[in-house]
C-alpha cells in the first residue's frame, strides 16, 4: 500500500469529479469559539467532578451559622417543653374516644337484640300459620273449659280462662311435630 | 481542518500526565487543544447546526474526562475519541429522527431544513450543493464518507472507529461517492 496515497489520488483513481471540489466547509462558526470552548469545558468538568453532596450544598443555601446554633436551639426547645409539662395540666380532646366506643358497643348490642327478637317473632308467626285450623281448634278445646262454639264459629274472639304464652304455644307445636 | 495548536504532545505523554493528579487538568486542556477542532468538524458535518455540535462536543469531552484514566493504551487515543464523537452524533441523530417522526409530516426533511437555515446558505453554490448531497446519504454512510473525504482517515483507523472491516468500509465509501456524484448531477 502506497504511503502517500491521498484522498485525491483515490478519487482520481475512481474517476470522480469530487476530486476537483474544494473541501472547505461552508458552515459559519462563532468567532473565538474554540478559545472559549476550553473554559466552558473546564466549568462542566468541575461541576461533574463535584460529589453529589457538595452539589446539593451549592443548590440549597443555609443561613450563616445555622449549624452552630442548631444544637443550642434544639436544647432550648426541649427545656421549654419540660417546663411546660410541670406547670400546666394538659387536657386533651381524647376523652371522647372511650365514650364514643361505649356508645358504639351499646348501639351494636341493642341492634342485635332487636334483630334477634324480630327473628323469633317471624319464626313463631310462620310456624303458627302452617298449623291446620283443625289442630288449633283441638288445642283450644283441650286447654279451654269454657268454650262457646257458636262464638268461635261466628268469628268472635275466644277468651281463654287460662291465657297461653308464646312459649307454651311453641312447646305445643314442637310436641305435635308442627315445626 | 487541522488543529490550530502549534505544539502537539504525543498521546502517551498526555495519558501519563492525565493519570497524575497534579497534571491531570493540564493534560486535559492540552488534549482538548489538540482534538477539539477535528472533533468539532467531524460532528458538525453530521449534525449541521453549531449549537447541536457544541452540545455533543461538550458531552464527548465530558465522557473523555470521566473515562480517560481507564483508557487502554493499546487502543489509539485518536480513534477512541473519534469513536466516542461518532457514537454521540449518531445517537443524537437517532433521537432527532424519533422526534421528527412524531412532529413532522412525511414530506418534511429536517436535515435539509437545517442545512438551508445555515448562515450564508446559497443553493446555487457548489459547496452547499455538496453539503446537500452528503446530507442525502444514510447516517452511517455519511460517517464513512466524511471521515474519508474530509478527515482523510485511513481505512485501517476507520475500521477501528466504526468497528467494521476495511473491505466493507471501502465498498461503502465508493458507493457513497457514486451517490453524491449522482445527486449533484441531478440537482
Amino acid at each position: 500500500m502506497k504511503q502517500d496515497y491521498t484522498i485525491s489520488d483515490e478519487l482520481r483513481a475512481l474517476g470522480s469529479p469530487l476530486e476537483a471540489f474544494s473541501r472547505k466547509m461552508p458552515f459559519d462558526i462563532p468567532a473565538d469559539y474554540f478559545a472559549g470552548f476550553e473554559a466552558a469545558m473546564h466549568t462542566r468538568v468541575t461541576e461533574a467532578s463535584l460529589p453529589q453532596a457538595k452539589n446539593q450544598e451549592a443548590a440549597f443555601a443555609v443561613p450563616e451559622g445555622y449549624f452552630d446554633q442548631l444544637p443550642r436551639e434544639v436544647l432550648a426547645k426541649i427545656d421549654g417543653r419540660k417546663e411546660n409539662k410541670s406547670k400546666t395540666i394538659v387536657i386533651t380532646k381524647n376523652w371522647w374516644l372511650p365514650v364514643r366506643a361505649a356508645a358504639a358497643i351499646f348501639l351494636l348490642l341493642l341492634g342485635g337484640w332487636v334483630y334477634r327478637s324480630a327473628l323469633v317473632n317471624r319464626s313463631f308467626d310462620s310456624r303458627l300459620a302452617s298449623v291446620p285450623d283443625a289442630s288449633l281448634s283441638a288445642y283450644v278445646i283441650q286447654t279451654s273449659s269454657d268454650l262457646n262454639t257458636e262464638k268461635i264459629l261466628a268469628g268472635d274472639p275466644v277468651k281463654l280462662q287460662v291465657p297461653l304464652t308464646e312459649e307454651e304455644i311453641t312447646q305445643y307445636l314442637d310436641d305435635t311435630g308442627w315445626q | 481542518m487541522k488543529p490550530s495548536t502549534a505544539v502537539s504532545v504525543p498521546d502517551h505523554v498526555l495519558l501519563a500526565s492525565f493519570r497524575q493528579e497534579q497534571t491531570k487538568e493540564q493534560a486535559f486542556t492540552q488534549l482538548m487543544k489538540q482534538y477539539q477542532e477535528r472533533l468539532y468538524w467531524h460532528i458538525r458535518r453530521l449534525v449541521v447546526e453549531h449549537e447541536d455540535t457544541n452540545d455533543i462536543l461538550q458531552n464527548v469531552f465530558l465522557k473523555v474526562w470521566k473515562s480517560l484514566a481507564d483508557f487502554r493504551e493499546q487502543a489509539n487515543l485518536y480513534t477512541w475519541l473519534y469513536r466516542i464523537a461518532t457514537n454521540e452524533s449518531l445517537t443524537w441523530i437517532e433521537q432527532q429522527k424519533k422526534r421528527a417522526s412524531v412532529s413532522l409530516s412525511d414530506d418534511e426533511n429536517p436535515v435539509a431544513a437545517r442545512l438551508e437555515a445555515q448562515k450564508g446558505f446559497d443553493a446555487n453554490k457548489l459547496e452547499w450543493k455538496l453539503q446537500k448531497a452528503i446530507q442525502s446519504l444514510p447516517e452511517k454512510q455519511r460517517v464513512v464518507f466524511t471521515l474519508r473525504y474530509y478527515d482523510e482517515m485511513p481505512y485501517e483507523q476507520m475500521a477501528s472507529v466504526l468497528e467494521t472491516s476495511e473491505g466493507a468500509l471501502k465498498a461503502s465509501y465508493h458507493h457513497a461517492v457514486k451517490k453524491v456524484e449522482h445527486y449533484l448531477l441531478n440537482l
